[in-house]
């Protein structure tokens, strides 16, 4: 069954260690900078862990003229094959929500791909305010919501 | 399924497949230079030449071209092999001499440059990946220009191009680093173009041409942040979502 | 007229041969070396003369110059014109007669009414008689005994002595169209792909691959598109054959293509031209518009529902355009480079389409092998290598022109028998065929037969039909450098081995030529050339070698000489040999000292000439002309010479 990533903001404490496992598990160091999860701190202790939706009708992978951004029909999830990609960055360009980036030193686009389907995020984030659920009806509802939500608030700005 | 040998070894290969994919599957390493998985295959480094033979009679043939069809046998690393490989890169040091990967390729094969044929040092190799990275993304800003040896990537007429964005794929692909660009702050110069770069409204970090963004079909109104600080905005909406819905 | 089905052609085609009348006929050569020669003024007088005399005569002038004077009855009494090229171009501007069959040489504007005079009293015009066997102007201007001529056996260029190539009324009489008649009256399409095969005609641009099979191929790739193309880019230095048949016999190129397409199942046709033959292109655009006028071209053909529609693309004249894939990619608007070429055209050509792509002369083969049978035109030339080649004997010969001989003649039957020898009698000393990607053969070689199979074995190759005579004062060295500098500049640049390869060789054959060769230049070349064989992208890249390769093998001693002693034994390569007369040969007739420009040759106190190494420039103007061959070159010379 297809799995996703919930996060909960009010679980989250700041820590950054979903940062941290991240960049490590991807790149095999710990640099928040390149990480493809990110947490926001607000005041208040409110914290935000932010990665790519895996949307349905993904931006990213509309404008890759290579191919280089490809979904797993398996996972739903869009990897990016790093031979295929180019540099042109229109990926990073099209993305309304910034979850697509560029790494500078690899040369290539860098997302979320749930690490092959071990995220370590979710496995180290010590409140679960990440987790790794498989996507049943109630799980997708609430991505569901969120992303009708999320569109609503993109049209207001427009 | 077709079967094939490689270097002996028997394997099967879905029909079509090019052959340097057929080896690469099977765990076997053919250097390459002009070829990139993202674009469309050209054949011409000439650099992944491999032995084919067929019914008694063999050949040099470009393995990320050549298509699997017929049951063959297929050498890529044999003597005939290492000599035309040796060729290749041999002509290259003696006109590429300071890029490392053909300085790192040549070591592996003992090709030394040849001070007697040595030519004006050029970094650019000719393999036209730039062109076709530049064609994929559907800009076309650059060309191969000129014929036989002076043969080389420009735009038209050696000037600023309408068609460039500044999206730096050129710079990207290229294996020698012969593409280079200028970048200051809030400007970018590439192929005799120069471009604004516009600036973050969170973080002030200079993140994408203006063309960039027009290429993609970026809305004209949701242009102000770099995808990290866009990656921020997102997270206040979400909060915001998070606790009404609360 | 217009014709609308199969039995009017058929009716018409019969009409001609009952009706046809004798007439005389005074052709002149329109082949680009006669009317570089000034065979356009002896048409233009041909002309006038015949006006003035044929009185009541109708006479229209046709546009490009060919002039047709038809009698009241409609039928010629007199005609004359212009023709394609009849071969003899040294001896232009030529002049052929008609039914008698004489050719005369050199003619001028002044010699037509003596022509004219003469054929209406029924005797030859001596006084322009072309050579005899003995080299001395002939009693008889057949064509038979003219050596040139008898040696040769026109099939492909039949009819291109003797016709106007602006008429199709001509090209009708001349037997055109009846194989197009024959094809799709009595042959299913598969048919003529297999008489073809049957045939054993193989590609005349040099490739050399079955025509047959690879129409079968095409026929037999799945598509609903199909092209039929003609490779009229014609680059090899020194070579006229698909030029003088496009301008000569267009209408038989264009039969051929129109058979081609009826077999394989296209419905389009392109002809790819090189922008430097303007007269070819008018000469094809005009049959075509004939062609479409005349319902042998466009839909629904003589009402069989056959359609075919045949257009003609200009190239820009780039060597690598004769390349099949270049020529594909340059029609498809691209600049001319090759792909790479492991999918066959037959199956993935032009527009990814199965494509059949031929040479001029080739397209040309085709109504003949339908007219006469696939069996009878394997009577002609040898085994696996049937039919004639078309040739283009250049260089130093004394006979220079177009030539066609049975596949299968020698090199020495063509270079001695047709051509006359070397000239001003000179050793032979090699013969380039196959253009600049071909090599080059010695003396010894001379009895190879002139066959695909035979030439590459031979470690040069048919190509499309250059032949190259060289005598002694060829420093094969410097041909070698001559063809990679050719190469050097007609290479596309797309790949690594011929694009740094051909400068890299280029630098060697400099240094060898300029006297500055080192110790293993020859091997360095050598292993160089045969690296570049074995990697470089396209047919011409893996060919370039071949100039290089073939002259190493055959003239190894004077790379050796050039590469060690720094010396050219032909004395070509400047400062690499001294001059020197022989003094024992020489037979003081002063020849060399009248010549010598620097004025640097004097009688010696021996009583023999002798050069003063001082003052000569090393010109070569007295090896040239010493009729005695006592002037050589010499490698050093001691103090008192």
């Amino acid at each position: 069954m297809e799995k996703i990533l919930i996060t909960s903001p009010e679980k989250c404490i700041g820590c950054g260690t979903c940062e941290l496992a991240c960049s490590l598990a991807h790149n095999g160091e710990c640099r928040p900078a390149i990480a493809r999860v990110n947490v926001f701190r607000f005041a208040k202790g409110k914290n935000v862990p932010m990665m790519c939706f895996q949307c349905e009708e993904a931006a990213c992978m509309a404008v890759c003229k290579t191919k280089a951004l490809v979904r797993d029909e398996k996972t739903g999830v869009v990897n990016v094959d790093a031979d295929k990609c180019i540099g042109c960055r229109m990926c990073v360009m099209a993305c309304p929500f910034g979850n697509i980036a560029f790494d500078r030193v690899a040369k290539v686009a860098i997302k979320c791909n749930h690490c092959d389907g071990e995220p370590m995020c979710a496995e180290f984030c010590p409140t679960a305010a990440i987790e790794y659920v498989p996507a049943d009806t109630a799980t997708l509802n609430r991505k569901k919501e969120f992303s009708a939500k999320m569109k609503q608030a993109l049209e207001e700005v427009k | 399924m077709i079967e094939i040998t490689i270097n002996g070894t028997p394997i099967e290969v879905e029909k079509g497949t090019v052959l340097l994919h057929a080896a690469k599957e099977n765990g076997v390493e053919i250097p390459t230079l002009c070829n990139h998985e993202g674009l469309n295959r050209e054949g011409n480094c000439r650099l992944c030449s491999v032995e084919i033979t067929e019914n008694g009679r063999s050949k040099i043939v470009a393995s990320c071209m050549f298509p699997v069809t017929r049951s063959i046998s297929v050498e890529t690393d044999n003597e005939r092999v290492k000599r035309a490989r040796r060729t290749v890169l041999q002509l290259l040091i003696n006109r590429n001499p300071k890029s490392p990967v053909i300085q790192q390729l040549c070591s592996e094969y003992g090709v030394k440059r040849e001070e007697r044929f040595a030519l004006e040092p050029d970094l650019c190799i000719r393999c036209g990946r730039c062109v076709r990275a530049c064609e994929t993304n559907g800009t076309k800003a650059i060309e191969l220009v000129g014929r036989g040896f002076d043969r080389h990537v420009a735009t038209p007429y050696e000037t600023e191009s309408d068609a460039c964005i500044g999206c730096l794929s050129c710079a990207t692909v290229c294996p020698t680093g012969k593409i280079t660009y200028d970048e200051s702050p809030g400007k970018r110069k590439i192929w005799h173009k120069e471009f604004d770069v516009l600036k973050c409204a969170r973080c002030g970090i200079y993140f994408a041409t203006k063309e960039m963004l027009d290429w993609a079909g970026r809305p004209e109104n949701d242009r102000a942040y770099c995808d990290h600080c866009q990656k921020y905005i997102e997270s206040v909406k979400f909060l915001t979502e998070h606790e009404q819905n609360k | 007229m217009k014709f609308e089905t199969l039995s009017e052609l058929r009716s018409h085609i019969e009409q001609l041969s009952e009706k046809k009348k004798p007439g005389k006929e005074i052709w002149v050569c329109g082949g680009p070396g006669c009317v570089a020669s000034g065979s356009v003024a002896v048409a233009e007088e041909f002309r006038k003369l015949i006006e003035k005399r044929a009185s009541g005569s109708s006479g229209s002038f046709w546009k490009d110059l060919t002039v047709l004077i038809r009698h009241e009855d409609g039928h010629p009494k007199i005609r004359t014109g212009l023709t394609g090229c009849m071969g003899p171009c040294e001896n232009g501007p030529i002049v052929h007669v008609e039914p008698e069959g004489w050719y005369y040489r050199k003619v001028t504007p002044e010699d037509t009414a003596g022509i004219l005079d003469s054929l209406l009293e029924g005797r030859p015009y001596k006084a322009k008689s072309m050579y005899g066997s003995d080299g001395k102007p002939s009693e008889d201007p057949r064509a038979e005994s003219i050596p040139f001529l008898s040696g040769q056996k026109k099939m492909v260029l039949g009819n291109m002595s003797s016709m106007s190539p602006l008429d199709l009324g001509d090209y009708l009489e001349h037997g055109g169209y009846s194989a197009l008649l024959k094809a799709l009256e009595t042959m299913t399409p598969e048919e003529v792909c297999a008489e073809i095969r049957e045939s054993g005609l193989r590609g005349r641009g040099g490739g050399g691959f079955p025509t047959g099979v690879k129409w079968e191929s095409c026929r037999k790739s799945p598509s609903d598109k199909r092209y039929v193309l003609v490779n009229g880019d014609e680059g090899d230095p020194g070579a006229f054959m698909d030029r003088a048949l496009m301008e000569g016999d267009p209408f038989s190129v264009l039969e051929g293509l129109t058979i081609g397409a009826y077999a394989i199942g296209a419905s389009e046709g392109i002809i790819y031209v090189r922008h430097e033959y303007p007269l070819a292109v008018r000469r094809l655009s005009n049959a075509i518009a004939i062609l479409v006028e005349s319902g042998l071209l466009g839909e629904n053909i003589l009402g069989t529902g056959f359609s075919f529609h045949v257009e003609i693309c200009k190239g820009g004249g780039a060597f690598v355009c004769g390349e099949s894939t270049a020529l594909m990619t340059s029609i498809e608007g691209k600049p001319g480079v090759p792909r790479v070429k492991y999918i066959r055209s037959t199956e993935k050509g032009l527009w990814e389409s199965p494509t059949v792509l031929n040479n001029v002369e080739t397209w040309a083969n085709v109504p003949l092998i339908i007219n006469m049978g696939a069996s009878a035109f394997k009577e002609t030339g040898s085994p696996n290598n049937s039919g004639t080649k078309v040739f283009a004997l250049v260089g130093k010969v004394k006979n220079t022109g177009l030539v066609e001989v049975p596949m299968g003649t020698t090199l020495r039957e063509i270079i001695y028998g047709i051509g006359g020898g070397v000239a001003k009698d000179r050793p032979f000393k090699a013969v380039q065929t196959g253009g600049p990607s071909g090599g080059c053969l010695p003396g010894f070689m001379l009895d190879t037969p002139v066959d695909f199979d035979s030439l590459d074995k031979a470690g040069s190759m048919m190509g499309s039909g250059g032949m190259i005579v060289m005598d002694d004062r060829t420093c094969m060295v410097d041909i070698a450098r001559y063809f990679i500098d050719f190469l050097m500049e007609e290479s596309c640049g797309k790949c690594v081995p011929c694009r740094e390869g051909l400068k890299k060789m280029q630098m060697l054959l400099h240094d060898l030529t300029g006297g500055r060769g080192q110790e293993g230049d020859t091997e360095r070349l050598k292993e160089l050339a045969e690296g570049i064989a074995d990697t470089a992208l396209c047919a011409l890249g893996q060919s370039s070698a071949n100039p290089v390769l073939s002259t190493i093998r055959y003239f190894y001693e004077e790379y050796i000489e050039h590469e060690r002693d720094h010396f050219c034994r032909a004395g070509v390569c400047k400062g690499m040999f001294h001059v020197k007369i022989n003094e024992e040969k020489c037979r003081v007739c002063g020849q060399c000292a009248k010549n010598c420009p620097t004025r640097t040759i004097k009688l010696a106190e021996s009583g023999k000439y002798r050069i003063e190494q001082a003052g000569c420039i090393k010109c070569g103007a007295c090896i040239d002309i010493c009729p005695f061959s006592s002037v050589g070159t010499v490698n050093e010379v001691s103090e008192d010479d």
